[in-house]
């Protein structure tokens, strides 16, 4: 734990970091506040309140069914965050095991697995989770599902990689050379060094999933109405941008702003951690 | 000069020539710290060197000699700055010079050559494109005329087909060849300053010779005034007729080379001289009273898939061919050859990292590819290594007490608290005693963690040890101590040892055996005096005439040219036989068909057809 | 060389199969019958008949496969469920569209990124460098939708200088169609040069502290004559190959863009057949848009020798 504490000070230093933290602090308290209280509520219309512009009463002003943009932003900080952590999660888990495996034992079954990730890498990445959801069909487990497949091959290609690097380091095969065996020597030696990069890799990952979640909420194939998403409340918000420019504006920032913490934090970690991943900008 | 004026203790400036090429004077050189504030790291230098001579700046890592070398052509890095003194190159102060004429001067009246061949050259653009670069720029030379000048340099550094050279790429040379281009790029344009950064410090023994013997006859030639950069004090005493010896930014001592090699006047200057490795005395080997090899290595062949380089069908290397060795128990094995010989091979495939392609290794009579798995652990306990690189053996995220204390994982009837008190009694027994068991890695120095690398491989108890180059990368100071820790603690724990190296110096001071090892195959074997003062195989005496040494005579230190008795010629193969690849220059093919290693006597065996 | 790039293509065969797999097996995913599917509630016994007997649903998968296989190889992709119209015809006109949309942005992108990220490297830890990174990171973080929207609001409507709804081919009109392209390259080509930038930089910081370019500065050489002569080689690898990735990933992932801009293009198509449920179109789009991805990266692959005279020569 005192590990921990000692990493983010050192973390903090950097003005990146602290931006990147502030930004990402803001956007879970508004997840958390989405799912416990929101000002009104976010999926009930109010046709005689339709497409105010903000005000006091409504501070990011109305949609076009009268609902509070301001709440379903919220929401949406909820729903975003809660699909981009478990779709991060998914893939950074199976995608560092099947890496750290393939990478470390290699023999046949690494191979073939790596031309299955190799050919699920043929596909570019919002294809492939449109893809899958045409399989699936637009829901949230939909999306997770679609994403951690996107993203697993990405995770198995660095991992493995970084693996591969430490499986030759010098204190790797002195391990060997004691007679601790294979897995061990992986489990307690390997592995452990390669925690920096995966924590680096799954914050980036953290920032692709909010992207591309909100993108396949823009396209309409990600959460279903009337739930709210903010690529959603983005492409709702087309039809009115002459009229209500507000509603364009909103979740726009918020996706930005959102992305630009991960980012941010993202970077400070790599440079801090894992200087060796800048090329993987 | 006279002689006693040579050598002047300290700082004090050196009087300047009236034809120097190159003066410096108080030169202070400092690191800008996070503070903004700045660490002296060059403490007022003074030195000066005149047409054709050669001066060598000399020094362990850390004493700012390439500061100093850098700092001439503002090369220095971002984070380092000049902050007082002068420069002064034929007489102009370079301090006065405007960007664009220091640019006018690089490479053009001053040349520089640089450490590491394989970086140096830029991959992307073939040899001629490079060489000719300096020439157009500064000469405007038309092209052909600037490759007209390029291939009479090649083959003055003795490139063997010139024309070849200027159409190839930089990554289809060696080392060698890559600084023998380097330099012949460099000395195209008949600069009246060389800056040579540890020019041969990555490169063979062998290879280190010729390339330093053709910059040393063609700047001689040329007029050329040499700065040399080296921490190879023998080296540096061959080719260099004065020296300046620095120690963490300060000059300690400045003169002529043979006046302060022999009577050196600093406790510093005595005291890196001294940490030459020398020959001792031999030890009494408990080895000569066993009946049997503690490890009998009979016909081993080593095979690697060369990584298929793109295209190519997969290419099989013999790293190791047909090698019979034996060690014996509680001795030290030397194990010498150049880099890519397949020395290392042979010490991983004992600790089980490689395996054989064929032959067998025997332990206590046992061969141990037949090893069970239990059998395999227990043979696991009995043979460690120690690795070269000291940063990269240790784990960073352990402590130094548990990296220690992990090889006693395995043994059965320890608890966590016996293992802990073993781990620390060992730390203790490499001169690690206190609270170094709670230390990470990254809080020692390389010669420190060396020190906890032989303390983990000892805690277990072994009967033998593989030190694959454990302190090459080490100062000499350092690589002394560690040597004496070596020699003692095999003494009190009575390992063997197989000591991986290309340094034929450290070999001398500590092998009880030699063997010579060139291109997979085993060319002489011996007792240590034997192999160093009868060397039978031509190779095994090229690589001693190419190692410089320093002795003490008389209570004098002189520097000697090994086998000066032999005048270089190898004695004669016993009747009806030749040596097996008598030539054995670099690059050669080998001799067809396998060696037989004939016995010359006392134990004495070399390599014939 | 020539070995070089014999086994590179080679390579692709295993990948592109698979590719094809994939895309085949999809539909054989979706829990149910695939026609009945296709239909929906709508379909008459015969018309479910006839795309049964269309679709070879009758046959093993395996041969199922083949004759998919076999007919995509011969370029028939099949007819459009909704539109009857060939698949092929559909893909090619809206990739088409795409291509127009895509490729401008990423030479645009790659035109504006890579001086500039060469210019923060030489330029390190100082205002310069700050600047570009900074501005970099923050285009990296909008979304191309958003920044689209936002274009859509400004120039389209507030200034009224682009068209806002609509598409004309600049094959037809060049200059009417060319106006209805801007908005959309310059917001693709702006977040794309977020990404190339970075990496530019990253790569020329890595190849300035090799000696070389010491070495090349030790010769005399000026700062721009190191850069152009000794640098850039150098650090165009990594750099182009992210110009490649980009380039391929665009073709599908520009379907937002094309979302915002209404812009008849093959990610709109796919999505578009993804509603309806036209899965010959969904395979098509799917398998087209893969397939360009595998043989963009190919070339840069093949282009790789350019940079690297150690991958020419072996």
């Amino acid at each position: 734990m005192s590990a921990v504490l000692n990493a983010a000070k050192i973390l903090l230093r950097r003005r990146n970091a602290r931006i990147g933290g502030v930004l990402i602090a803001a956007m879970l308290i508004a997840a958390l506040l989405g799912n416990i209280y929101t000002p009104y509520d976010p999926i009930i219309n109010d046709l005689l309140a339709r497409l105010k512009p903000p005000s006091a009463a409504h501070w990011l002003g109305t949609d076009e069914w009268g609902r509070d943009v301001f709440s379903r932003l919220l929401n949406g900080a909820s729903v975003s965050v809660l699909i981009s952590f478990a779709t991060a999660l998914i893939a950074v888990v199976v995608g560092a095991l099947i890496g750290a495996l393939t990478g470390y034992f290699g023999g046949w079954l690494a191979r073939i697995a790596m031309l299955l990730v190799d050919a699920l890498l043929a596909f570019p990445s919002l294809i492939m989770a449109l893809g899958v959801i045409a399989v699936f069909g637009a829901s949230s487990e939909g999306v997770i599902c679609a994403l951690s497949l996107t993203y697993i091959p990405a995770v198995a290609r660095v991992v493995r990689a970084n693996v591969l690097s430490l499986r030759e380091k010098e204190f790797v095969e002195a391990s060997r050379v004691m007679g601790n065996s294979e897995l061990y020597t992986m489990l307690h030696h390997a592995l452990p060094n390669a925690i920096a990069s995966i924590i680096v890799i799954a914050t980036a990952l953290f920032g692709w999933t909010l992207l591309a979640e909100s993108a396949l909420s823009f396209l309409g194939l990600g959460v279903p109405p009337p739930a709210s998403s903010w690529g959603g409340m983005l492409a709702d918000s087309r039809n009115y941008v002459g009229r209500a420019p507000w509603l364009a504006v909103a979740p726009g920032l918020a996706i930005s702003l959102s992305l630009l913490g991960v980012n941010l934090f993202g970077d400070a970690l790599r440079d801090e951690f894992d200087p060796h991943m800048k090329n993987l900008a | 000069m006279t002689p006693t004026s040579a050598t002047s203790a300290g700082a004090s400036a050196e009087p300047a020539h009236a034809d120097a090429v190159l003066t410096i004077e108080h030169l202070c050189i400092g690191l800008r710290t996070d503070s903004g504030k700045f660490r002296r790291i060059v403490e007022d230098a003074n030195f000066s060197i005149a047409a054709g001579e050669m001066l060598a700046l000399v020094g362990e890592s850390g004493s700012g000699k390439t500061m100093i070398a850098r700092s001439i052509l503002r090369l220095l890095p971002q984070i380092a700055a000049i902050e007082s003194g002068r420069i002064l190159f034929a007489g102009k102060d370079l301090d006065d010079a405007r960007p664009a004429q220091m640019r006018a001067l690089r490479g053009n009246a001053i040349g520089m050559v640089f450490q590491e061949p394989m970086v140096s050259l830029n991959p992307a653009l073939s040899v001629g494109v490079q060489m000719t670069e300096a020439l157009r720029l500064h000469r405007g030379l038309p092209l052909e005329e600037a490759r007209r000048r390029c291939l009479e340099l090649l083959e003055r550094v003795r490139i063997a087909d010139p024309l070849a050279c200027l159409k190839a790429y930089p990554h289809q040379f060696s080392g060698g060849m890559r600084q023998r281009i380097m330099l012949a790029s460099t000395l195209a344009m008949q600069p009246k300053l060389l800056i040579a950064d540890e020019p041969t410090t990555a490169l063979d023994a062998i290879v280190q010779k010729e390339v330093m013997d053709i910059m040393a006859s063609l700047t001689r030639e040329m007029g050329t005034a040499v700065l040399l950069v080296s921490h190879d004090l023998g080296m540096v005493a061959r080719y260099a007729r004065r020296i300046v010896v620095l120690c963490s930014g300060e000059t300690m001592e400045s003169g002529d080379t043979q006046q302060v090699i022999a009577q050196p006047q600093h406790a510093y200057t005595r005291n890196l001289l001294a940490s030459l490795p020398t020959r001792m005395p031999r030890r009494q080997a408990a080895a000569a009273t066993a009946s049997t090899p503690l490890i009998e290595i009979r016909d081993l062949c080593i095979d690697f898939n060369r990584p298929a380089a793109s295209g190519r069908k997969r290419a099989v290397l013999r790293a190791v061919a047909h090698a019979d060795l034996d060690l014996l128990a509680g001795e030290t094995l030397a194990v010498v050859g150049e880099s890519g010989s397949g020395k290392t091979t042979i010490g991983r495939a004992l600790v089980r990292l490689n395996c054989e392609t064929s032959g067998s290794i025997r332990f206590e009579g046992r061969e141990i590819a037949s090893f069970d798995k239990a059998e395999m652990l227990a043979y696991r306990l009995k043979s460690q290594m120690v690795f070269q690189d000291p940063f990269s053996s240790l784990d960073p995220r352990m402590r130094l007490g548990a990296i220690v204390a992990e090889g006693l994982r395995l043994l059965p009837a320890l608890s966590a608290q016996e293992r802990r008190a073993r781990a620390a009694q060992m730390l203790a027994e490499v001169g690690l005693s206190g609270d170094y068991a709670e230390r990470f890695p990254h809080e020692l120095s390389g010669g420190q963690r060396q020190r906890v690398c032989i303390a983990r491989a000892i805690v277990t108890g072994p009967r033998f040890l593989v030190a694959d180059e454990a302190v090459s990368a080490l100062d000499v100071t350092i690589q002394k101590q560690l040597l004496a820790l070596l020699q003692s603690l095999q003494e009190k724990f009575g390992f063997a040892c197989l000591f991986i190296t290309h340094d034929l110096g450290v070999v001398e001071q500590i092998a009880d055996r030699v063997a010579v090892i060139y291109r997979g195959r085993v060319l002489e074997t011996g007792p240590r005096d034997t192999i160093f003062d009868d060397p039978r195989h031509p190779y095994t005496l090229r690589l001693l005439q190419a190692t410089p040494r320093i002795r003490r005579v008389d209570g004098e230190n002189r520097i000697s040219y090994r086998l000066a008795r032999h005048e270089g010629h190898a004695q004669p193969p016993p009747a009806g036989h030749s040596y097996f690849n008598h030539g054995s220059i670099p690059g050669q093919a080998l001799s067809p068909g396998e060696p037989l290693m004939l016995d010359v006597g006392q134990q004495h065996y070399v390599a014939c057809t | 060389m020539l070995k070089y790039a014999t086994k590179r293509i080679l390579l692709a065969i295993p990948t592109l199969l698979l590719v094809a797999l994939a895309v085949f097996a999809m539909l054989h995913l979706i829990p149910g019958d695939p026609a009945q599917l296709m239909l929906g509630d709508i379909g008459t016994p015969q018309a479910l008949a006839h795309l049964h007997a269309q679709l070879g649903l009758d046959q093993p998968l395996s041969k199922q496969f083949l004759l998919w296989l076999t007919r995509v190889l011969h370029g028939d992709f099949g007819t459009s469920i909704v539109q009857q119209r060939p698949v092929l015809d559909m893909l090619l006109g809206s990739f088409a569209v795409t291509a127009s949309l895509v490729v401008p942005a990423v030479l645009l992108a790659a035109l504006l990124a890579i001086p500039a990220g060469m210019l923060a490297a030489w330029k390190q830890n100082t205002w310069v460098d700050t600047g570009v990174m900074t501005l970099a990171i923050v285009f990296l973080s909008i979304p191309s939708f958003w920044l689209g929207l936002l274009f859509l609001m400004f120039f389209g409507l507030k200034l009224d200088l682009f068209p806002v709804v609509g598409y004309v081919s600049p094959l037809e009109d060049f200059r009417e169609g060319i106006t209805y392209l801007v908005m959309p390259v310059v917001s693709l080509a702006l977040i794309e040069t977020g990404v190339i930038v970075r990496m530019a930089r990253a790569s020329t910081i890595e190849v300035l502290r090799l000696e070389y370019i010491t070495h090349a500065r030790a010769k005399g050489l000026s700062e721009p004559a190191i850069a152009f002569r000794h640098a850039l080689k150098n650090t165009m690898a990594p750099t182009w190959t992210l110009i490649g990735l980009s380039l391929g990933s665009l073709l599908g992932g520009a379907v937002v863009t094309e979302t915002v801009f209404t812009l008849p293009g093959i990610g709109r198509l796919l999505v578009d057949s993804i509603f309806a449920r036209d899965y010959p179109v969904v395979q098509g789009c799917l398998l087209l848009v893969t397939a360009t991805y595998v043989g963009v990266n190919l070339l840069i692959d093949l282009s790789y020798p350019l940079f690297d005279p150690r991958v020419r020569l072996a």
